[in-house]
């Protein structure tokens, strides 16, 4: 075992114990399948801690995690029993972010959080609707290309090349 | 034309590869009645394979197979060339400039480098001139032949105020191989945005849609897609012969031949030479100097992106839209030897996050990433200088399917590169940063797709590989026609000097022909 994965379970092993212990002052321990959260929505929920763009829909998430779920990584399947471990039985959704993102920040390091992270990054980036929200404007050739379309439409340059005008090289 | 030879007709010159020096080479020599036989070892793709995707066209289009790197490039996909008729010409963002006179003098110009293995060309610019203005016509280059310039995108215009504010003056929208008009057949540019991953439109040039059509309508030229040669083979009197191939059906075969061309990019080009040893060459195919796979050459290169503070939609328009010549020069005062130049670029979102943070998640990256449309993409290119240890070797024992040895890239960055990558990534700084940029982030190491050297020309058996004319010192009838001829790497891009050298070849190799000398 490498030492980041090591490290990596340690974490996931305290933090579940704190969250088991947060729970138990809530109320009684759930069992682990309680949630009826399925990996797929699991995943997908910790896609969206991952890369959080509030307006993406849900499907966007679950492609995400679709395509992690196929790589039939054994990584993803341990990832996946200490995070239920971890969440002790609440979906992932429903955890107090700060306890996710504490979770996810001390496990970055590990294969499992690369793997969700690459793919993630990924998925979504390639999702024609993640364009809009990063102001990209993506394939264009069905569209007659950007000759048309703002290519050269570039407005505040003028300014802002005005106002450093007489900068030596 | 479906023109197809003889496996056993002696009198074809064969070509491997169908890129830029081979389709190039191809076109010129059946053009003049020389039977040719082109293998490419990709598929052909037709212009509605060509998408608007990445990804996608990158799993159409490029080298997939197994390469290893060492040292400062990536251990898999070292180097980025593509498996496909035309070559790396279908991925090119198809920038041309020339070299610059005192780059074909390098040793003479800078004097030798600390650990480098420096030395001038053996032909000038004003020998290399007329070529360049052949293959500049063939192409169809913007600023060249009364060609105008194509139009300034967005990109363009960030990096050229940036460019004036700092002081520099040789700001345009470059040479370009991509139709401002319609021309020889070919539609107008649509600054799609989209030129590495193909051109849909065939806008930009390629020697898939322009040389291999037309070297196939002269009934002399016989294409072979699909057909990955693993072996040159030469005689007991160490004169090429032919060459060994698998076909698309996966049958070993082989093609007679009176003279043979490699022209396979760069690695593949050294891993067949080391390949074909025989008990006459020990150390692979017309390596007597042993500098076969040595001074392997990329370029000097930086990806740079400002994020400006106002929208730039920078993936709007051809991906390189203008260059900075000011910098291409040899002035030691910056603290090295060669120039560089400065030319836009532009990725789409996800290699944009890969700069900004390799491993950024969370609010704050998805943040970051919103910024998309505000930034701005500066490329470097300079020029990388020549070291007997950055070198292509075989792997000692892993194969690939056909049975060859996996080339493995060892490269390190010299000094003089180090230095002026510093150089010029505090210029592009000082650039973006002089418009308001608030942040600005640099990729350095990254497969290249700028490869040369490992079989240099020279006057001299002893320190090159080939002649002048691209001719191997130990194998008269054997040749090299790309990227691996390259004595040093210049600060231009390659593409226009590996054709004007093709060209120029072609007209020396017919007249070896028709002499009987080959």
């Amino acid at each position: 075992m490498s030492s980041k994965r090591r490290k990596f379970l340690v974490a996931i092993s305290h933090l579940a114990a704190v969250s088991a212990l947060a729970a138990c002052g809530r109320k009684e321990v759930p069992a682990a399948e309680k949630s009826g959260e399925s990996d797929l929505d699991l995943l997908a929920g910790v896609a969206y801690d991952i890369l959080p763009f509030s307006e993406l829909p849900p499907a966007s998430y679950l492609k995400a995690a679709q395509q992690i779920m196929d790589l039939n990584s054994a990584d993803v399947v341990a990832g996946l029993a200490k995070l239920r471990e971890f969440s002790r039985g609440t979906a992932w959704r429903d955890l107090p972010e700060a306890d996710r993102l504490t979770l996810l920040s001390s496990s970055q390091d590990s294969s499992f959080f690369s793997v969700l992270r690459a793919n993630t990054v990924r998925a979504l980036l390639r999702d024609p609707a993640t364009f809009a929200i990063v102001g990209y404007g993506g394939p264009s050739i069905q569209l007659g290309g950007y000759l048309n379309r703002g290519f050269d439409d570039i407005t505040w340059l003028s300014a802002a090349r005005g106002s450093r005008k007489g900068m030596s090289p | 034309m479906n023109t197809k030879f003889e496996l056993n007709d002696s009198s074809v010159v064969v070509i491997v590869g169908s890129g830029a020096g081979g389709g190039a080479l191809g076109r010129e020599l059946s053009t003049r009645g020389i039977k040719v036989v082109c293998f490419e070892a990709g598929r052909r793709l037709q212009l509605a394979d060509i998408e608007n995707d990445g990804p996608k066209m990158a799993a159409k289009m490029n080298w997939q197979d197994l390469r290893y790197g060492e040292g400062d490039v990536p251990k898999t996909n070292p180097v980025t060339s593509c498996k496909t008729v035309g070559g790396t010409t279908t991925h090119w963002t198809a920038n041309c400039p020339r070299f610059q006179e005192f780059e074909f003098a390098a040793l003479s110009t800078y004097g030798q480098l600390d650990g480098c293995n420096l030395a001038d060309w053996p032909l000038t610019l004003r020998e290399l001139s007329p070529f360049y203005h052949r293959a500049e016509a063939m192409l169809g280059v913007t600023g060249t032949h009364g060609i105008p310039r194509l139009p300034e995108s967005n990109n363009f215009r960030v990096m050229a105020a940036g460019a004036r504010n700092i002081g520099y003056r040789d700001i345009d929208t470059y040479n370009m191989a991509i139709n401002p008009v319609p021309r020889d057949g070919r539609a107008p540019c649509l600054q799609t945005g989209f030129c590495s991953s193909g051109c849909p439109i065939n806008a930009k040039w390629t020697t898939l849609f322009t040389h291999i059509p037309e070297a196939e309508a002269t009934g002399f030229f016989d294409l072979r897609p699909e057909c990955m040669v693993t072996r040159l083979l030469t005689d007991e009197r160490g004169r090429a012969t032919g060459v060994r191939y698998v076909d698309k059906d996966g049958n070993t075969r082989e093609q007679r031949a009176r003279v043979v061309c490699v022209a396979a990019n760069v690695v593949e080009t050294t891993r067949l030479l080391l390949n074909s040893k025989t008990g006459r060459f020990p150390y692979g195919l017309a390596n007597s100097s042993d500098q076969v796979g040595r001074n392997y050459m990329r370029h000097a290169a930086t990806v740079a992106l400002g994020l400006m503070p106002g929208e730039v939609h920078f993936y709007k328009g051809t991906q390189t839209a203008g260059v900075i010549r000011d910098e291409v020069r040899h002035d030691t005062t910056r603290g090295f030897s060669g120039g560089y130049q400065f030319h836009t670029l532009s990725l789409g979102p996800e290699r944009v996050a890969a700069m900004m943070d390799p491993k950024g998640w969370g609010k704050d990256y998805a943040s970051q990433l919103r910024k998309y449309k505000n930034i701005a993409g500066i490329a470097i290119n300079g020029e990388d200088p020549p070291q007997q240890t950055n070198r292509i070797t075989l792997h000692p024992t892993e194969k690939d399917k056909f049975g060859m040895p996996v080339a493995v890239v060892n490269y390190r960055f010299h000094k003089n590169t180090l230095a002026m990558l510093k150089h010029a990534q505090g210029r592009v700084e000082t650039l973006f940063r002089s418009l308001g940029a608030t942040e600005v982030f640099f990729a350095t190491h990254f497969g290249a797709t700028h490869n040369m050297g490992t079989a240099r020309m020279g006057m001299d058996a002893v320190t090159s590989v080939c002649n002048k004319w691209g001719q191997t010192h130990d194998v008269k009838n054997l040749f090299v026609s790309d990227g691996s001829l390259f004595v040093t790497s210049a600060s231009a891009n390659p593409t226009l000097t590996i054709i004007a050298l093709a060209l120029r070849q072609a007209g020396y190799l017919a007249k070896q022909l028709k002499s009987g000398a080959v």
